[in-house]
């Protein structure tokens, strides 16, 4: 791998040569040096009184627009400036107008200029050559969402153009202070990434960290935001590696975006992605959705403890019903336990590999449904509906009980609006299970407390992720369990009696 | 090398694990249990009525359902001790048996009068299973075992059934609570009170034919039966319907409950008495004890077939006085029976031991000698507030 880094790096610096005087040479050894690829597009333009060459990849580039920016103007202004152009053929892109260019003096700079995009123009006699942005092939168009969807609220979601990102970010923040870095990991895959932060807003530690992280990255290549955070996660400290909970709030949404910015944090964009990655992340703020804030606060606190509640029964309901039925009996009202020993009877497994058995098929289940070809999906719900529901109960491989155990976790674990942070429950369960299988109550418990510890020790971005939580702090629990209304933020403009006040002081004076 | 130790210690404390697991299928929830002294024998009759989930969970979804099992499976063993009788039960039970959810527990009149409750108290308090919570019943004139063994009508469990007619019903007694095991340890413990259970009669008629299920559930049943008296842990002697209104009126353990027959001019009257208040009030009076019972409450008028015009408050008072008498003569019965029986049946002891505590000290040893010249003040008053939906019974000439 590392051989492997330093040829890549060796192979570029090859290319650090000063792109010579002549025109047809300099395309010749530029060509050779890309090896001829067959999806290079070369247009010559050579009975002009300034020749050029136009060079640039084939799928990357819309042809139309390459032709009405540079080559019929190029062309154009060759026939009605040709006395100035022949003395001075550097002028010729200053006389071209709306055409962003950058000269290029090397190779190097040539290619890699192109393989982010660009078309590069050889001109001849000039020395080197141009290169001209913005004439990428379009991508998908702004669509709705697809996983992180509201009832009401803004239908936009992020597409993989980075520079689309961009603007959907920048025209939600209209705020001069917001800034943009661009940063490039990934020495084959050159993608770049973009991080997003107000100026005035932004916690400076937490953006140099992110900075510093991103730059000690060291990796051949990075398609998506789940691997760079994975890259620039805290595995360095201790007990990090193992967690299973994710310290990065993953973002499909412009609104979402935008309002995490104006909190002071750093988005992270990377290109080809519609997943943005938002750092600080707080253990709580995965139970909040874009929604809350277009929703009365009242509404959105009452669903913000219905989500809490949802992913601590994803967590605990089938170690309970383990720990309650094998360990507790006595716990359970008389007339269910009578009706729970029922179902029971006949059933050849104990209650621990009952439930393990259909959490299992469950996975199984959910899987396939994910990976299922759009058309053949009802299949797996009626398949899965007929086996969780029905056969194995009539089969007497469960009990009735088990499959609305398995069911209400199911349902539970879809309830959180991170599906990041949902699959940690998942994970944790069987941990759980195999608690609450060997000691009961009491393992549970235990679990629970190394669980809660575990949380307190986490840091994301140096930032402590159990946060308004573990260290206590009151002023954001108004955002925290409730939503609490947003009046109570912005307390200055929005109570009438403050207004008032403020007039007469006015007036008064 | 820490690794391997950490994993090591992981994997004891998972193989270590599952000891105290039981799966539901392999318990036998035991609902009633009933003591009995075998007659010239040191052995004790011990019954289990111990659930058969299949027959009496409400919905099975197996097919082929079990509603024709029996609900509940009864059986017998013997021993010198409690727990020699429960690891006798082993051998028949093909389960554990499962001892908190147990509904209520039955004492035999011959257990209670010639062994006393003591022993059971020993074990009931020992045993981390069971819950001390549960009802408790003297078998009046029968033996527990004949109790159990009876099948209830409307209740598929016999034990839930037995429960709901305490805490539902409340019987005719009207006791708000329950007594139950605790109740009667606490008064067992105390210096100053003794226990009391309440009372189950088998009221089946005699030579039912047990075989025709019809027959069985029409002729075959038990009702509460007033309260047995104890002696310090001994049976004593049963006190009749109306003492026992009498004694859970002097005990303070009446929320609401309805008199069906205070008497007046020409008939009887109904009443339902509620947000009843009770205290005694203690006194000194010439070197003797004077209680003044005070009982305060609410009622409301549920039937009358009485010559009186309510509407006219004179005749009003009257049906106040009457509802009054009855409960007066239902306290008085209980107190009289305290002094038949010759100790404190009703737990005046606690009243003055709260109250007169130095004097207490001083007469707690021959506390009955006192008690018998102790004047016993009654000051009744049930105010009735409502006459339901009219005034005036139904009369002819209207």
């Amino acid at each position: 791998m590392d051989k492997r880094n330093h040829d890549i790096e060796e192979t570029m610096s090859q290319f650090d040569q000063p792109l010579s005087d002549h025109l047809e040479t300099t395309v010749a050894q530029f060509l050779q040096y890309l090896g001829n690829s067959e999806d290079i597009e070369v247009a010559r333009f050579m009975d002009l009184p300034v020749p050029f060459v136009v060079v640039h990849f084939q799928a990357m580039n819309n042809e139309e627009m390459i032709s009405d920016m540079i080559n019929s103007p190029m062309i154009k202004i060759q026939n009605q400036q040709s006395d100035i152009l022949i003395k001075e053929p550097s002028l010729l892109f200053s006389k071209i107008e709306g055409t962003k260019s950058t000269p290029l003096q090397t190779y190097k700079d040539a290619i890699e200029n192109m393989i982010h995009g660009n078309v590069i123009v050889f001109v001849a006699g000039v020395g080197y050559a141009y290169a001209i942005s913005g004439l990428l092939v379009e991508t998908r168009n702004v669509d709705e969402p697809q996983n992180q969807t509201v009832i009401r609220g803004p239908k936009e979601g992020f597409v993989e153009n980075i520079n689309v990102n961009t603007s959907l970010i920048r025209r939600r923040v209209r705020n001069p202070q917001l800034r943009f870095k661009t940063m490039t990991v990934g020495r084959s895959t050159q993608t770049e990434i973009r991080l997003c932060y107000l100026e005035d807003e932004v916690d400076k530690k937490v953006l140099n960290e992110v900075i510093r992280r991103i730059e000690s990255v060291r990796t051949e290549e990075v398609y998506e935001s789940g691997m760079l955070e994975e890259l620039i996660d805290d595995y360095g400290r201790k007990h990090r590696w193992y967690s299973p909970f994710p310290v990065a709030q993953v973002v499909e949404r412009p609104d979402t975006v935008a309002s995490e910015v104006q909190e002071g944090k750093v988005a992270v964009i990377v290109d080809g992605t519609p997943f943005i990655i938002v750092y600080p992340m707080t253990f709580l703020a995965y139970f909040q959705a874009a929604e809350d804030y277009y929703q009365r606060f009242d509404f959105a606190s009452f669903i913000r403890i219905i989500r809490l509640g949802a992913y601590a029964i994803s967590l605990y309901l089938p170690s309970l019903y383990i720990a309650i039925t094998t360990f507790h009996p006595e716990l359970v009202a008389t007339d269910l336990l009578i009706n729970l020993a029922a179902q029971r009877e006949g059933i050849p497994f104990p209650a621990f590999i009952e439930t393990l058995l259909m959490e299992v098929i469950f996975e199984i289940l959910r899987e396939g449904g994910v990976r299922m070809p759009r058309t053949i999906g009802p299949a797996i719900s009626i398949v899965g509906a007929i086996v969780l529901g029905d056969s194995a109960v009539r089969a007497g491989l469960v009990s009735p009980a088990i499959v609305i155990v398995v069911s209400l976790t199911a349902i539970s674990s879809f309830v959180a609006p991170a599906y990041n942070f949902s699959i940690s429950a998942r994970i944790l369960r069987f941990i759980m299970m195999i608690c609450a299988a060997t000691t009961g109550l009491y393992g549970v418990m235990f679990f629970s407390t190394v669980l809660l510890i575990h949380l307190c020790s986490l840091e994301s971005m140096g930032k402590p992720f159990f946060s308004p939580i573990a260290p206590m702090n009151f002023k954001h629990h108004k955002d925290g369990f409730f939503r609490f209304p947003l009046w109570v933020k912005n307390v200055p403009f929005l109570r009438p009696w403050i207004q008032h006040k403020a007039k007469k002081e006015n007036t008064g004076s | 090398m820490k690794r391997l130790l950490f994993l090591f210690l992981m994997l004891l404390s998972v193989s270590s694990g599952c000891g105290d697991k039981m799966e539901l299928d392999q318990l036998a929830i035991v609902v009633a249990m009933g003591v009995d002294q075998i007659k010239e024998s040191d052995d004790l009759e011990v019954s289990f009525q111990v659930i058969n989930p299949h027959g009496a969970s409400a919905r099975v979804a197996t097919e082929g359902g079990g509603s024709e099992d029996a609900s509940v499976y009864t059986f017998t063993t013997r021993g010198k001790t409690l727990v020699e009788a429960i690891d006798h039960a082993k051998n028949i039970a093909p389960r554990r048996l499962f001892f908190s959810h147990m509904y209520y527990m039955i004492v035999g009149e011959e257990f209670a009068r010639e062994t006393g409750i003591k022993r059971i108290f020993d074990f009931v308090e020992r045993d981390e299973q069971m819950r001390m919570q549960f009802l408790t019943f003297v078998a009046k004139e029968t033996t527990a075992k004949d109790l159990m063994s009876v099948f209830t009508p409307l209740d598929e469990n016999p034990a839930k059934s037995v429960r709901d007619r305490v805490r539902i019903a409340s019987g005719s007694l009207g006791i708000s609570g329950h007594i139950n095991l605790a109740d009667a340890i606490r008064a067992y413990v105390r210096e100053d009170h003794h226990p009391i259970l309440l009372g189950l009669k088998d009221i089946s008629s005699e030579g039912s034919d047990n075989t025709d299920i019809l027959k069985g559930i029409n002729e075959h049943s038990f009702s509460l039966d007033g309260l047995a008296v104890f002696k310090d842990d001994k049976l004593i002697d049963w006190m009749n319907t109306k003492e026992s209104q009498g004694w859970v009126f002097l005990n303070n353990m009446v929320k609401d409950r309805t008199i069906f027959d205070a008497k007046c001019e020409g008939g009887f009257a109904g009443v339902r008495i509620h947000s009843l208040n009770e205290s005694i009030e203690v006194n000194l009076k010439d070197n003797k004890p004077h209680f003044t019972v005070h009982l305060d409450g609410k009622g409301y008028l549920l039937e009358t077939s009485c010559d009186m015009n309510i509407s006219n408050p004179d005749d009003f008072k009257k049906l106040r006085l009457a509802v009054n008498n009855e409960l007066t003569e239902e306290i008085q019965l209980a107190i009289d029976k305290s002094m038949d029986l010759g100790f404190d049946v009703v737990g005046f002891s606690e009243w003055f031991h709260n109250q007169e505590p130095e004097k207490w000290k001083e007469w707690k040893e021959d506390w009955f000698s006192h008690l018998k010249e102790a004047e016993i003040e009654l000051n009744i008053d049930i105010d009735i507030t409502n006459t339901g939906m009219r005034y005036d019974a139904v009369n002819e000439d209207e």
